[in-house]
């Protein structure tokens, strides 16, 4: 699907950097070894500036929701419509959920027909105005389809 | 001379479990509501301005309560009356000037947006100099309700006798939102990156809770109809409402809820509150002065604020519920009741899942406990007849965004006047709230200080 193309800025072009050498990165805090994501100035908990970082994640998530979008406010995604905008929980290196969210529109996985609780895998994605990659993520795994109750 | 326009202080919002029935208690009442005309979007007429829409209310407030201009001693403001779009300069339709008309037909402030996509306290002390006795003038952040809160911590403690509490919205045309801002463009360089980039919007990071929602306790979306029927019903009987007011023929079938189109599936039009322009006041005072008034007084029983951090791109299910339970809490708690002492509730339904999160989190209103609304709203009678209404305001959803129906709605149902709303079991403690679970200032209103 077409996407706008993020313009990184200083605190956030670590992570569009990695995002272009298909890598996904989430800012974290040394101190506290907390991650946060959208990436702040200083760490939520602590405050601490100095201590901030970018700790490489697997890519791997699971489901958290979803809504079916049929009334976007973005012009260069009115003919995609209706489309799948999930949200996904990002799981740690232990397979727990990391606490941060990110976005997907699932690529692969059919309008309305999202299972929740699914496990995915991050993919990059080219945006077109800029050619910055944008992470995305696939279904892997089964979960629990609720599109017929809602 | 003019009082100085103070800020609200953060600390008279309570934000903490455990600070016990609020010292304020029963020491400050509502006697007197107006409401200016409604309308869809501004007509671009210096006189429907939101500006002139708050002198309206004002003047109406003051004729509801019984006191006059110069019995005015204290006035709360909130600045801001944005529905969604408040872009500067406008493009002004034919090419008028829209400010140079405004400044011809009012008293200006120093900041020529005033009266048109805000409305500071200057503003209405320029244009409303019959407020001869002001000792006391506040701008309250964001909404009616901390302006609510405002005026009566200001009269509780002795700041302001007769405190006159003003809320205006205005509501250009124009798609809400759309093409707009961060959404036009082919990039994305501000923080909506994180979201808007994936072309998400308005109403879709509460369609995803309230899907969790339907997942988590295993319901469907069809359960919420009844809720948005019954709103629009309510709505239909506000008399000061924009649908009661300009299309009273628009009552809404459970048929007519499932069939309309959706936003963010699971969030359909009817799910969603209409902007409109409309103006609101009210009338604080003490209970001693309330006594030579023209309306009963409804007594300001306890009030508190919440405020949730989402962990991270948006707030989810679980922090919504963890905000709306701790509403309860503390407003009970300031309060000094529990939720079996409710006679209505009038929570915020700025979209109808947002009701469902803040009515379970009273904690047993109705005996409903989380998980169990949608439930409700299927099986049980909840309409003003009932012997626990259930929004009978109508909110959002019945009369428009204005976040302030339910706060109108509360002091007229205690006052016995809300008309067709009337609730049929005696009104004698009601609960409002605007806006989020997550996010939201709270007020719970007595017939009595007892």
């Amino acid at each position: 699907m077409p996407k706008q193309s993020p313009i990184p800025d200083e605190l956030d072009k670590p992570f569009w950097d990695a995002c272009n050498q298909e890598r996904l990165v989430i800012q974290h805090c040394r101190a506290c070894d907390r991650l946060q994501h959208p990436p702040e100035n200083a760490c939520a908990q602590c405050g601490s500036r100095d201590n901030l970082g970018w700790k490489e994640m697997s890519g791997r998530g699971i489901i958290y929701s979803y809504a079916v979008m049929h009334d976007t406010n973005v012009p260069l995604l009115f003919d995609d419509q209706p489309f799948n905008a999930a949200v996904i929980s990002l799981l740690d290196d232990s397979g727990n959920d990391s606490g941060i969210k990110l976005l997907s529109h699932l690529p692969g996985t059919p309008v309305d027909q999202v299972p929740m609780d699914a496990p995915v895998q991050v993919v990059f994605e080219t945006t077109k105005a800029t050619g910055q990659k944008v992470p995305e993520f696939r279904v892997v795994g089964p979960g629990t389809l609720i599109g017929d109750r809602s | 001379m003019a009082p100085e326009v103070q800020n609200m202080p953060a600390q008279w919002l309570r934000t903490q479990e455990g600070l016990g029935i609020w010292e304020g208690r029963g020491k400050s009442v509502a006697v007197g509501v107006g409401v200016s005309p409604t309308a869809r979007r501004w007509d671009s007429d210096p006189q429907t301005s939101v500006g002139a829409s708050a002198i309206i209310a004002a003047k109406r407030a003051m004729e509801d309560a019984g006191v006059t201009p110069d019995q005015v001693d204290g006035l709360v403001v909130v600045e801001s009356t944005t529905t969604g779009r408040f872009d500067w300069p406008q493009p002004w339709p034919d090419g008028r000037n829209i400010p140079a008309e405004m400044a011809a037909a009012f008293k200006p402030t120093a900041d020529e947006r005033d009266g048109i996509v805000q409305l500071s306290a200057q503003w209405i002390m320029n244009n409303m100099p019959e407020l001869t006795n002001l000792k006391f003038v506040m701008h309250a952040p964001g909404d009616t309700a901390p302006a609510l809160v405002a005026a009566a911590e200001a009269v509780t403690r002795g700041l302001s006798g007769v405190c006159l509490v003003i809320r205006g919205w205005h509501n250009f045309s124009g798609r809400y939102y759309v093409g707009q801002g961060a959404a036009r463009g082919d990039t994305i360089a501000t923080r909506e990156k994180w979201t808007t980039g994936w072309g998400v919007v308005g109403v879709y990071p509460e369609a995803t809770r309230f899907q969790r929602y339907l997942h988590k306790y295993g319901k469907r979306k069809e359960m919420l109809a009844n809720f948005v029927v019954n709103s629009k019903k309510n709505g239909l009987n506000f008399p000061e409402g924009f649908f009661a007011q300009h299309r009273p023929e628009d009552v809404i079938t459970k048929e007519d809820y499932l069939s309309t189109r959706w936003l963010a599936k699971p969030a359909n039009l009817f799910d969603a509150d209409m902007p409109i322009m409309a103006v609101s006041s009210f009338v604080v005072t003490t209970p001693e002065r309330a006594r030579d008034m023209k309306q009963k007084p409804v007594y300001i029983l306890g009030h508190c604020a919440t405020t949730i951090t989402p962990r991270s791109l948006q707030h989810t299910l679980e922090e919504e519920e963890e905000g709306a339970a701790r509403t309860g809490r503390l407003s009970q708690e300031a309060a000094g009741i529990s939720a079996k002492d409710l006679s209505f509730e009038n929570m915020y339904d700025g979209y109808g899942m947002f009701h469902v999160i803040h009515l379970e989190g009273l904690g047993g209103y109705a005996g409903i406990q989380r998980g169990e609304a949608l439930d409700y709203f299927e099986n049980e009678d909840f309409s003003t007849q009932s012997r626990y209404p259930i929004s009978p305001s109508g909110g959002n959803i019945g009369s428009g965004r204005t976040r302030f129906w339910l706060h109108i709605d509360s002091i007229q149902q205690i006052q016995g006047r809300a008309g067709a709303r009337q609730i049929r079991y005696p009104a004698e403690v009601g609960i409002s709230c605007a806006t989020f679970p997550y996010s939201g200032v709270c007020l719970v209103w007595g017939v009595s200080p007892d």
